[in-house]
């Protein structure tokens, strides 16, 4: 699991920087087709990597309400399986979700370029829309992610004999 | 009025109805009649089931809700702040669910026997599924306002 996030951080990181630079200038330069790969996906895996990192702190939030033993890590596994499975879509709604509009988003881009000058401030600006974006995609991930595991949890705790009752119970 | 839009809220309602519903019955009327007709290891044994029915029941409303509340925020096409207090309180509601169910009703079911950490536990377990109902309550009210209230979602984002 600890992996799995630091893998989804690193992709975020990398491609929310990648987007906002545009680096895949730099990819280009060494790589032709692989540059244009780059460029024509970064923003789709910035959107996944958001909400498989959402997904994966929600999981391991719900893991650490949950008593240990073999039942949550039975579940961890099983909601981890089925976020890869619903990852695609997921990572499309919360994106559609990310893009609703909280505030008008004008006052942080006046004071950035009020502050760096144009060009810099410019990039900025979308240095932080893009990180705002993710945040936002994961955000909403987030609670996905916990009702995995809670699915997971409710269908593992149906079929685990209880104390002194299993017998009883298994009759 | 047959809309997908109306049926992904009856949806969503219908979860709310069976997850509310379900944590306030035990709460008021099943455990009080368990306590008063039941000796302990009967009690327990009784009690062990109904948690892990109840709480499949329970959290498979909360994934119901979930999904049905995102689809409704893509159908209502915009966040406002009263939205974003709501989804905050769903987070914390999944997350008492989770610690009421997954962790103390996994201590009560696996207890050996009838005893006082048994009864602190199940003392413990009402009192989360009292802040659990409290706070769909809350979640409630605050739809109500973001549907019917002065600061509707529809009005604080067009």
């Amino acid at each position: 699991m600890g992996r799995l996030t630091f893998v989804a951080i690193v992709l975020g990181v990398i491609f929310t920087l990648s987007y906002a630079t545009g680096a895949h200038i730099v990819v280009r330069y060494l790589n032709p087709p692989f540059g244009a790969w780059w460029n024509s996906n970064e923003f789709a895996i910035v959107e996944s990597a958001a909400a498989a990192l959402g997904m994966l702190i929600g999981i391991r939030i719900g893991a650490r309400l949950v008593d240990g033993g073999a039942l949550k890590n039975r579940s961890m596994i099983a909601a981890v399986i089925v976020s890869v499975i619903v990852l695609p879509i997921v990572g499309r709604i919360s994106a559609e979700i990310a893009r609703f509009r909280f505030t008008s988003g004008a006052s942080a881009n006046g004071w950035l370029i009020d502050r760096f000058g144009y060009d810099t401030g410019m990039f900025l600006d979308k240095l932080l829309s893009a990180s705002v974006y993710s945040m936002k995609i994961a955000m909403f991930a987030l609670p996905v992610g916990m009702i995995l595991f809670g699915i997971a949890i409710a269908i593992f705790m149906t079929a685990e004999p209880a104390g002194d009752t299993a017998a009883v119970t298994s009759k | 009025m047959l809309s997908l839009r109306f049926l992904v809220l009856f949806i969503h309602i219908v979860a709310v109805i069976v997850a509310l519903g379900g944590s306030l019955f035990s709460t008021f009327a099943l455990t009080p009649v368990l306590i008063s007709e039941l000796d302990p290891p009967t009690r327990l044994r009784v009690s062990r089931r109904i948690v892990r029915r109840l709480g499949a029941i329970v959290l498979t409303s909360l994934a119901v809700l979930v999904v049905t509340g995102i689809l409704n925020v893509l159908f209502i096409g915009g966040v406002s702040p009263l939205l974003a207090i709501k989804l905050i309180l769903v987070v914390v509601v999944i997350g008492l669910a989770l610690y009421q169910y997954g962790n103390i009703g996994t201590q009560i079911w696996r207890a050996e026997g009838p005893g006082p950490e048994v009864a602190d536990l199940q003392a413990r377990f009402r009192r989360v599924g009292l802040t659990v109902g409290s706070i769909v309550l809350l979640i409630v009210y605050l739809s109500i306002g973001l549907t019917r209230g002065p600061g509707a979602i529809l009005a604080s984002i067009r």
